[in-house]
């Protein structure tokens, strides 16, 4: 166990600390829902606060968890600012899905299996997802790419999903 | 983030993949940030110390502080003398330059400067619109000299009383109307509940009502104290104040030019000019009377982006036609409560506002002419000297004509109070200044502020017409009337203040409900408002609007203001015709009738409030939630109508849920039933 108080102990290096978490904090505050900007703020937000005050330096795990706590706490500061609903029961089952999924390596691993499970889906579902989040398309126009109404598209995206988690989840155990 | 934890997830890891959203390497920026706090900590320096106390005779101290006193004394003169701010003239849009501080003048108060006019470029004739002049068309009378002319001397602020706090403000207005239902024999009703009263405050502040999460906060707050915490909130919250400014914006300018003003190819006045410029006010918290003086004494023009741009002055250009008397009529009536508009032609058959004063009064616009750039297209108000006479015969008087045919007259005269001066020579007497100054400064200013604005928050005024406070016209509540306008004025002014006693006064609390002991209290049916319940109405277009973007998720901070409000218009234009009348009056169809329903009913916005894939909007919000589905119709009725469903609506809902074979399209009809109901466009 280190001590950071006052940032001076021998052992304990900011660098090393930023280095080792913020993908891992950055990652979950895109989960979270932040877009990429907002979550590169508040992951230095989240630092800086942590830097700011003396904290214990457990385990790796327990590091980790902390800081997401604060991220999480700067995020729902964020939210309420901007008048954004806030559903906490959803927050808190998030959070306990995101420390199962991510593990330890701030979800490295599950980001290798997630790609792999993308291999896996049908085309027409893997090019319905790749004009979503790569080409940026709306439902609507995504609907009219593959000829099939809004609703349809949003089912056809949600039924990728579906599979593409049981597919994560399958190679977690 | 209301959606499936999973999907979450899978969304921003999909995101990271496929739209190569990489996570940045900030080890660099946080370390930079985290050394540059360390090096801002503060230190303490400590003086050395000194070897023997050093007092300063008290003498030196006295000669330094006259010396002081004076030299900033003849500073102000000389700044004074040498920069005078253009009226109206600091909302500077982006990259135009920084705003210029209003002086302060010797009782505290920022006041501008008296305003210089820009150099009188006197445009040739055929540059210069119709209406602004009109020269030599009758036979002169009554053309008594003026005497020798010299340089009017504007009269200054009235005394004021002392300010009594906010408090103390709120119990007063609470005891004048309990006064005044006692002597009416009425009781008030019994208290709205916390979620009515938040959900009024946030429309009559705001203009919107509030998220299901705001009411939520507020309910769950610390009891007594909340209301006023949640006053404070929308006034000076940082969080609002682009709302708050954003409504009253809406509301003035509605005031000034109604909902059509401005928006016509061939309208002289630029209504996003003057939504700028009062939205800068709003953001600034602008005096009243500042706010007041800059709108009548503008010059310069109305076009954002313009060379000389003051989007003070669209106010009067909107005003100007064939001739001045609209600006005239508009003044009065808003500025002062007294509706001129009819004596106009004739003496007022019910009080003794003679023709002679519209005229009097319409004379102070006597020098103001708006120029069109013929290349630009671009409007400029400018004044230049009046004559009304040919140049061998000069002239400052204008004219109009009696019912019997004769022509008379008029010089400048401020409700009859008498010719301030003759001259037409805008260097001796700058007409329009001198108006603006005297509406400033005039009792009827704050009065007829206070009582617009009460109307604002209660649906009635204190007299029948909030434009029309004549002696013809009883104040329903006199002693009120008069103490919240000498407070007003007190208060500097404020327009927050005003806002803040009306909002936590009793009559703001009441419930809607009538009791049998306050059946009597029923001014739509042209009775004397009480105030002993609290007024049902429905919400102003705006209001409905702005609440419908809130539900349909509608990101508001990601488009430019002046989008947001083509937006509005658009939406505001099925409902609105401007009546071709001298008073440029509006007639609106958003009253309850079928036009108004079908476009709540299957308008392109209810669409998008009520869809399902509006990812940001509370019903996708809602279905896509893991909530239970009783929660999720609470969810739903917090949201639309500010009150959790009751044990009947529940049960109802319960079985339609039940019976059908798709929850979220169940709950898709429930949300626009909500939004439909007559509960959600009404303030109750």
């Amino acid at each position: 166990m280190s001590t950071a108080s006052s940032h001076d102990a021998a052992d304990f290096n900011p660098q090393e600390l930023i280095a080792q978490h913020q993908v891992g904090i950055w990652r979950y505050l895109r989960v979270l829902g932040c877009d990429a900007a907002l979550a590169e703020d508040l992951t230095q937000e989240t630092f800086l606060s942590v830097l700011r005050k003396p904290f214990e330096v457990y385990s790796d795990a327990a590091t980790a968890a902390y800081l997401r706590r604060v991220a999480y706490n700067l995020f729902i500061s964020h939210r309420r600012r901007s008048r954004k609903e806030t559903l906490v029961e959803n927050m808190d089952e998030l959070n306990v899905t995101w420390d199962r999924w991510a593990g330890q390596d701030n979800g490295d691993q599950l980001l290798e299996n997630l790609r792999e499970c993308l291999e896996l889906l049908s085309e027409r579902a893997r090019g319905a997802l790749e004009m979503r989040f790569r080409q940026r398309l709306r439902r609507l126009e995504i609907a009219r790419s593959l000829e099939i109404t809004e609703h349809g598209a949003k089912n056809l995206m949600q039924r990728a999903k579906k599979q593409l988690r049981q597919c994560v989840e399958g190679k977690m155990q | 983030m209301t959606s499936d934890p999973h999907n979450s997830i899978v969304d921003s890891l999909l995101d990271e993949i496929l739209g190569e959203q990489q996570p940045p390497d900030l080890t660099d920026r946080i370390l930079d940030r985290y050394r540059d706090q360390d090096q801002a900590e503060p230190t303490v320096s400590v003086p050395p110390p000194r070897r023997r106390s050093r007092r300063w005779p008290l003498r030196n101290v006295a000669a330094i502080a006259a010396s002081l006193l004076v030299a900033g004394m003849l500073l102000g003169v000389l700044v004074n003398r040498l920069n005078r701010p253009i009226p109206g003239g600091n909302d500077d849009i982006a990259g135009q330059g920084e705003a210029v501080q209003p002086s302060r003048s010797p009782d505290g108060k920022d006041r501008p400067s008296e305003p210089s006019r820009p150099v009188d470029k006197t445009p040739s004739q055929d540059d210069v619109l119709p209406g602004a002049l009109v020269e030599g068309e009758f036979p002169r009378e009554d053309l008594s000299p003026s005497g020798p002319e010299e340089r009017t001397v504007t009269i200054g602020p009235r005394d004021t009383i002392p300010a009594i706090g906010h408090e103390k403000m709120v119990s007063s207005i609470n005891q004048e109307l309990l006064t005044a239902w006692e002597e009416r024999e009425l009781a008030p009703s019994i208290q709205a509940t916390d979620a009515e009263w938040c959900r009024r405050v946030f429309l009559r502040l705001i203009g919107r009502i509030p998220t299901a999460d705001e009411l939520q906060q507020f309910l769950s707050g610390p009891g007594p104290g909340n209301r006023h915490q949640l006053v404070e909130l929308l006034l000076e919250g940082e969080d609002y104040i682009e709302e708050y400014a954003r409504h009253w914006t809406n509301v003035w300018t509605n005031t000034l030019i109604g909902r059509r003003g401005g928006m016509a190819d061939n309208d002289l006045a630029n209504r996003e000019g003057l939504q700028h410029f009062l939205r800068q006010s709003f953001q600034r918290n602008k005096p009243y009377d500042q706010l007041v003086f800059e709108l009548l004494s503008a010059t310069g023009s109305g076009t954002p982006g313009s060379e000389q741009y003051n989007g003070a002055v669209n106010f009067l250009l909107a005003c100007m036609g064939k001739d001045t008397s609209l600006a005239t009529a508009k003044t009065t009536s808003i500025f002062l409560g007294q509706k001129l508009q009819c004596v106009q032609c004739h003496n007022h058959p019910f009080n003794e506002i003679a023709q002679k004063q519209f005229w009097e009064m319409d004379a102070f616009f006597s020098q103001m002419t708006a120029v069109k750039d013929p290349g630009t297209e671009v409007v400029t108000l400018v004044d230049k000297d009046y004559s009304s006479g040919q140049q061998d015969q000069p002239g400052s008087e204008t004219f109009y004509q009696q019912p019997d045919g004769q022509v008379k007259a008029a010089y400048p005269s401020f409700l009859g109070q008498g010719a301030s001066s003759r001259s037409g020579s805008l260097f001796q007497f700058d007409r329009r200044n001198e108006l603006a100054q005297q509406v400033r400064y005039s009792e009827h200013l704050s009065r007829a502020l206070v009582n617009r604005i009460w109307g604002h928050f209660f649906g009635y005024g204190f007299t029948t017409s909030v434009d029309e406070m004549g002696t013809h016209s009883p104040v329903s509540h006199p002693e009120l009337l008069g103490n919240l306008a000498s407070q007003f004025e007190a208060h500097g002014y404020d327009m927050k203040s005003l806002f803040r006693w009306l909002s936590l006064s009793d009559a703001f609390s009441l419930s809607s409900r009538y009791s049998e002991n306050n059946l009597a209290d029923t001014p739509g049916n042209g009775e004397t408002p009480a105030f002993s319940r609290y007024y049902t109405r429905s919400m102003q277009p705006e209001e409905v609007y702005q609440s419908l973007l809130l539900l349909a998720g509608v990101r508001r901070g990601e488009q430019p203001f002046a989008e947001q409000q083509l937006a509005q218009r658009a939406w505001l234009g099925q409902f609105t015709r401007r009546m071709e009348n001298d008073e440029a009056e509006e007639s609106s169809s958003f009253a309850g009738d079928v036009h108004q329903s079908l476009v709540m009913m299957n308008g392109p916005l209810m669409q998008q409030a009520t869809s399902p894939v509006e990812e940001d909007g509370v019903l996708g919000t809602v279905i896509d939630s893991r909530m239970p589905l009783k929660d999720k119709v609470q969810h739903m009725f917090m949201a639309a109508i500010s009150r959790p469903a009751t044990a009947e609506e529940s049960k109802v809902v319960g079985m339609m849920l039940s019976s059908a074979d798709d929850p979220a399209a169940m709950l898709q009809d429930i949300w626009w039933a909500l939004l439909n109901s007559n509960e959600f466009i009404l303030d109750h």
